[in-house]
């Protein structure tokens, strides 16, 4: 049996601290790959809510422990490209916020395995492996 | 809800800050309004030894405090950093910008 851990979130910017203790509460994860969800996760999470347009229904999160630890987001919006095909990667200064922005996607890149996302008609899912 | 928690002291080597909780998306203003406010005016130690998260949000504000430190002659140092913090700056891949320490007397 493939043990998994669900998360419902409605897509609040201050359900990030729920997210953080959901990951931090799943038992047999190795503190480095605890480590690792929790920062992809919550940039994720972050990404997702800074971006997405007619972000409708929950995001729905997932953590498969084993055998490749693995994150799971599904989310329903209208822009997912914006995610995939940032134009912003590159680390840049934002004068607004005072402080660099950008690394939070190659963040995710760097500290994953592998990453694969799939776009249908209803929904937006990433699947990160670490 | 983990709150950020920060303390601030004097300690020989310039201001101490202590910081516990995570430095996420939704704490970092006031993160970044204590260390902009002591970068300016002396050599900043901000101990990270309780951060249980810092995302690229605190990472941005390191990072630009540290030029802020630079202009001014002063030096940022991280004292102490937590695994989770290690792993957080070597996923930017340039780490080797950031002044880490595991004690206070390494600061010369």
């Amino acid at each position: 049996m493939i043990l998994k851990y669900s998360l419902n979130l409605s897509g609040k910017r201050d359900e990030i601290f729920e997210l953080e203790n959901f990951i931090s509460s799943i038992p047999s994860l190795s503190c480095e790959i605890r480590d690792k969800l929790r920062i992809i996760a919550s940039e994720t999470f972050d990404n997702i809510i800074a971006h997405s347009e007619k972000l409708s229904g929950s995001i729905h999160v997932c953590v498969y422990p084993s055998p490749h630890p693995t994150l799971f987001f599904l989310y329903r919006s209208i822009n997912f490209n914006i995610l995939i095909n940032n134009p912003d990667r590159n680390i840049y200064y934002d004068p607004r916020q005072n402080r660099y922005r950008g690394l939070g996607i190659s963040m995710c890149y760097r500290l994953s395995q592998s990453l694969q996302y799939r776009i249908t008609r209803d929904y937006n899912a990433i699947r990160f492996v670490v | 809800m983990e709150q950020l928690q920060i303390s601030e002291s004097k300690v020989n080597q310039g201001t101490l800050l202590e910081i516990s909780g995570t430095v996420n998306s939704y704490t970092y203003t006031d993160f970044q309004e204590k260390v902009y406010s002591l970068v300016q005016k002396d050599n900043l130690i901000i101990d990270m030894g309780k951060v249980s998260n810092l995302s690229s949000a605190g990472l941005g504000v390191l990072m630009s405090a540290m030029e802020e430190a630079e202009e001014k002659d002063f030096t940022l140092y991280i004292l102490n950093p937590s695994d989770i913090v290690k792993a957080s700056i070597d996923s930017t891949g340039f780490a080797d910008i950031f002044h880490l320490l595991s004690s206070l007397s390494e600061i010369k």
